[in-house]
């Protein structure tokens, strides 16, 4: 258990810059997720708190300790690889007991006692004696797993350990690590570019693109209060819809020839123009033909069935679409003519010269334009 | 397999052969050129061998022309006369074994972290450095020979085993490094990475790894106890004593010390020098392609 400090991280591959001056602190115990695109910096970020990589420039340091120069063996640090990095030459039981043996300070027979809870804790007992190549993908990552918290480490490093799971396998070791992390009070560190598994897992999520951070919040401030355009875009599924707009002091209006043309009233102390977001499943839909400013007419090109809902897509303007996402026993069909619009609390301002959001607390009009069918908020 | 099941495999090989030069019948031509070509190759090769080898097993003075293919009485009379009368297996053989063995140890031991190097560390002028080790084995041996006998002769080697067995071990691992790096490479980074973040040192991760070279590590030992095995020059120059005879050396004198070849001895000291290596390629086929070829890696 530990907190561990980034002080202005950066690494560089000759003149690729991976990570760009990070500063984070990762508090004692707390599971954080770092997450981001392929090639954002997250797992060099990853392999240098663990020490397999040095940083060019900045400190790390280990509850209060700096170890930027120390070798990773000496860190305390446990890794948990994506494609497990099981010693095939060995059993079960000795990758289980590899690190134990490594670091070297205790007898055989504590080292088999430890093996052992660890393995009943993660449900692998009967596999101790089996080749790795025997185990399947799952049965794998657990053992892997095992590997990694046997030494009871200071703190625990994913490296997107459940990309090379199966959807079904990958939920239930999503609850897995979550448990288990709970359970031991770890401090860890979890790599996904999986943006839904950062949601779920996470008590703080830190979003990477181009190896700079971009947020860094719990998972519900990263959702509904996206730091910048690219925060926005890549939290949540499907992604967010994003418009040119211009302001005045009935609100945004969105370009009618790049967007859906239609109204929302937000207050803005704003000239200039912004770009507007709002949720899939923040778009009002209704049958009803709604006339007025906060509503646009448009025909629904097709939809798409996700069990508990429905997307529906609308073209507006050239190559744009948008999408609304609806419970899926609304019946909505393609080629219906509805009346859309946004949720005017539920949508993000962001400013398209900066990218970074435009605080709206400032807001006064708080009323609904209408009701129109209520989003789904699964 | 049993027979039957031979018979009905030949048969639908003969079958999709013959569906196959009805459809394409240009690659067909080609195909039969090149397993002629092949057969043709194949028979260069195995008929002297089984002439002499036949010829170790024929009573002595009944090699003639033309030569007969079966020989008409077998006869251990040869062999015999090799294993009991001359120093062949109690000397030449041993030594053989002594410079080939000892030869296979120092290139693994120097092959075996260089390439391991090689494929992992980040150095200045890795390319340059790998190719100019290739480049060394260019030069011509017989260029180098007197230079080294001189060099020899002045550390006192000359006529011993010793230096049978440097040079053929230099002379191997150059290949050897560079095939032990091509198998380093596909060994994945992450395992050694796990046994770092583990509590390994570098040079304990290098040893962790080792063992999953295997089948590298018996390509190399094979090729390079197959060259020193079959080093001739190097041997008939740098010694003269008769003690320190390898086969190659022994079997050359075999023909030049008698006016007469004695094809039946010459062939059943032949089939032994042979044997050793024989034997090895039997028994690590497998294990050579696939060290030559590249890990299968599954963890």
């Amino acid at each position: 258990m530990s907190t561990i400090d980034l002080e202005n991280v950066t690494k560089r591959f000759g003149d690729v810059t991976a990570v760009e001056n990070v500063d984070l602190t990762i508090e004692d115990g707390e599971l954080l997720v770092l997450v981001g695109p392929s090639g954002c910096g997250k797992t060099t970020l990853l392999r240098t708190i663990t020490g397999l990589e040095l940083p060019t420039e900045g400190t790390i340091s280990v509850d209060g300790n700096d170890v930027t120069g120390i070798p990773a063996r000496k860190r305390d640090i446990a890794l948990v690889f994506q494609n497990f990095a099981l010693f095939p030459h060995m059993s079960v039981e000795e990758n289980m007991s590899f690190n134990l043996r490594m670091q070297g300070d205790l007898d055989a027979e504590e080292i088999d006692q430890r093996v052992a809870d660890i393995a009943e804790m993660l449900d692998i007992s009967e596999l101790l004696d089996r080749d790795i190549s025997e185990l399947s993908g799952g049965q794998k990552q657990r053992v892997s797993l095992g590997r990694a918290i046997v030494t009871n480490p200071a703190a625990f490093m994913l490296d997107e350990p459940l990309a090379n799971l199966d959807a079904n396998l990958r939920d239930q070791m999503e609850t897995e690590i979550v448990r288990l992390q709970k359970q031991l009070g770890i401090t860890t560190v979890h790599v996904t570019h999986n943006q839904s598994e950062a949601m779920t897992m996470g008590d703080r999520i830190a979003v990477m693109n181009d190896g700079e951070l971009q947020q860094l919040g719990p998972p519900e401030e990263v959702f509904y209060e996206p730091a910048n355009l690219f925060v926005a875009k890549f939290i949540g599924s499907p992604n967010m819809n994003l418009f040119d707009a211009t302001v005045d002091a009935d609100g945004a209006h969105l370009l009618e020839e790049s967007g859906p043309g239609l109204a929302v009233p937000i207050d803005l102390d704003r000239s200039d123009p912004i770009v507007l977001g709002c949720r899939p499943e923040h778009v009002l839909v209704d049958r009803d033909d709604r006339s007025g400013g906060g509503w646009a007419t448009l025909e629904i090109a097709f939809t798409e069935f996700h069990g508990a809902s429905k997307y529906l897509f609308f073209d507006v303007g050239e190559d744009t679409e948008l999408i609304a996402r609806v419970d899926s026993d609304e019946p909505f069909a393609a080629g219906e003519t509805v009346s859309v619009g946004f949720d005017p609390e539920q949508v993000h301002a962001f400013d398209p010269a900066t990218d970074e959001r435009i605080d709206q607390s400032a807001r006064t009009d708080r009323t609904r334009i209408a009701e129109g069918t209520r989003p789904s908020d699964d | 397999m049993s027979m039957k099941q031979r018979f009905i495999k030949a048969r639908y090989y003969l079958h999709n052969a013959a569906r196959f030069a009805k459809i394409y019948p240009e690659e067909a031509l080609i195909r039969a050129v090149v397993i002629f070509s092949l057969v043709s190759m194949s028979v260069f090769f195995i008929v002297p061998l089984y002439w002499l080898f036949s010829a170790a097993f024929k009573p002595p003075n009944s090699v003639g022309f033309p030569p007969e293919l079966v020989p008409s009485t077998i006869t251990f009379e040869n062999l015999n006369h090799i294993i009991v009368n001359t120093e062949f297996v109690g000397t030449f053989l041993v030594n053989s074994l002594l410079v080939a063995v000892g030869a296979v140890i120092i290139v693994l031991a120097i092959a075996t972290p260089a390439g391991y190097a090689f494929s992992r560390y980040e150095m200045k002028h890795k390319r340059v450095l790998m190719v100019s080790i290739l480049f060394v084995q260019m030069i011509p041996f017989l260029a180098m020979i007197i230079p080294l006998y001189r060099i020899f002769a002045i550390v006192g080697l000359l006529d011993t085993l010793i230096v049978i067995t440097l040079v053929s071990a230099a002379n191997t691992i150059p290949v050897a490094t560079w095939l032990m790096k091509g198998y380093f490479d596909t060994v994945p980074d992450g395992l050694e990475e796990a046994a770092r973040v583990g509590g390994a040192s570098r040079f304990q991760a290098f040893r962790i790894i080792t063992p999953l070279a295997k089948p590298a590590l018996g390509a190399v030992a094979i090729y390079s106890f197959v060259g020193a095995w079959n080093k001739f020059i190097i041997p008939l120059t740098f010694t003269s004593s008769k003690s320190k005879w390898v086969l190659p050396v022994a079997l050359y004198k075999f023909i030049s010390r008698r006016g007469v070849v004695e094809w039946g001895l010459l062939g059943a000291a032949t089939l032994i020098a042979m044997l050793p290596v024989l034997i090895l390629f039997v028994v690590f086929q497998k294990q050579f392609v696939a060290g030559l070829t590249g890990a299968e890696y599954k963890g």
